[in-house]
């Protein structure tokens, strides 16, 4: 593929119909472009854009990327700044984001590590997160894995499993209908552990953490288990 | 309301839509499945019918479209229904979450109902919006002026099957 470079800027936009899309923070001070030629460059954004084909966009490590596609997935690796990453259809996968916001109508998500905020959302599709600050996710169909969850946690999933493991003492706010929830905390924390209330068929939470106040988790299902443990 | 009917009107469209109902009507069957509907149209007519900000349009299985004369309408009633919403599930009173998205742009009036473009993009940004979450198009925020005390954080482009250029969203709340 031909490639074009152009200085680096703060923030590059990323746009492309259908075609995969790879994004690849490294040490250098440019932005490499490969797989089109419409780049449009200014003070503080790169703008990418092409119709179809496979794109690759090297840029350095740390720099904040807004990246779109209708259709063939996005694939985000090394370190990142701010990511906010759309797709239609397709996987999207992120190894390492200060902070993420992700989103796909069909496709499974899947993050390494984000440092802060980690928004996500897919409409069918499993997602899976390996380590962030703060999570707020939601999926209607699929299997949602958050681990070493050190901030808040907010997951909502209409049919699927909800894994939750914190790092420590955070709020955690986790809801299905169906399908089971997990929660794990620390050996030590003790939560405040909220049901579901008064909702009709909800089920009851089994909880073999000790009661206590440190922190809150509100976990509740329709028609699935729901259970809070030490690990 | 402006426009004729069989005219072209431009505004801003609203879609809502109840977070995992499919589910959750298998789950407690149909009596309970119906109060949510019943009780969401309820609040959404409150919400875009006060002080005329505009109407519902219709319903759309679990979900309901609305249209405004302007953003700025649309996304104050949109706010004031995901508030009303939140106080009930926060209560126990409404079982499940809203998610909306709002575009705005020029439509076609048929009858009662507003059809067009701009109408299936407002509908593709709402579904990408997560339980709780309004998103707006950048278009929209563009010409929605001073709508006091919301926060915006851009969220990226959205490419809808058949529209050339991508559109920019933002998610919006209080």
């Amino acid at each position: 593929m031909a490639k074009l470079t152009v200085p680096a800027t703060p923030l590059v936009r990323v746009s492309c119909v259908s075609g995969r899309v790879t994004v690849v923070a490294e040490d250098r001070i440019d932005v490499e472009v490969a797989g089109t030629d419409d780049v449009r460059h200014t003070a503080g954004t790169t703008t990418v854009s092409t119709t179809s084909g496979r794109l690759e966009v090297r840029v350095p490590s740390g720099t904040d990327i807004v990246v779109g596609a209708t259709s063939g997935g996005v694939s985000v690796r090394g370190v990142v700044g701010a990511a906010s990453i759309t797709v239609e259809t397709g996987k999207v996968v992120v190894e390492h984001a200060a902070s993420l916001d992700a989103r796909s109508r069909s496709g499974a998500i899947e993050v390494g590590s984000c440092d802060g905020a980690c928004r996500v959302r897919s409409a069918t599709g499993k997602i899976v997160v390996g380590s962030c600050g703060s999570a707020d996710v939601a999926t209607t169909s699929g299997r949602i894995s958050l681990r070493d969850v050190r901030g808040a946690a907010v997951a909502h999933c209409s049919t699927g499993q909800i894994s939750i493991e914190l790092a420590g003492a955070s709020d955690v706010e986790a809801e299905t209908i169906t399908g089971r929830v997990t929660v794990s905390v620390p050996k030590g924390v003790r939560p405040l552990v909220i049901g579901p209330g008064d909702e009709p068929s909800a089920t009851d939470v089994d909880s073999s953490v000790d009661d206590g106040s440190v922190c809150t988790v509100t976990a509740r299902s329709v028609n699935g288990q729901v259970k809070v443990v030490n690990r | 309301m402006s426009g004729s009917s069989g005219g072209v009107c431009t505004g801003a469209v609203l879609f809502t839509d109840l977070v995992g109902f499919t589910e959750y009507n298998a789950e407690v069957g149909d009596g309970e499945a119906v109060v949510a509907l019943d009780t969401q149209i309820r609040l959404a007519t409150e919400a875009a019918e006060r002080l005329d900000r505009g109407r519902v349009v219709k319903e759309l299985g679990d979900g309901l479209m609305c249209w405004f004369d302007t953003t700025g309408r649309a996304i104050d009633a949109a706010l004031e229904l995901m508030d009303e919403v939140e106080a009930g599930r926060a209560h126990g009173t409404f079982p499940l979450a809203i998610r909306m998205g709002i575009h705005h742009g020029e439509a076609i009036e048929r009858g009662s109902d507003v059809v067009g473009n701009t109408i299936n993009v407002g509908a593709r940004i709402a579904d990408l919006a997560g339980p709780g979450e309004l998103l707006v198009s950048d278009d929209a925020m563009a010409v929605a002026g001073d709508v006091a005390g919301v926060n915006c954080s851009a969220v990226g482009p959205v490419r809808v099957k058949g529209v050339k250029d991508a559109i920019w969203i933002q998610r919006v709340s209080r």
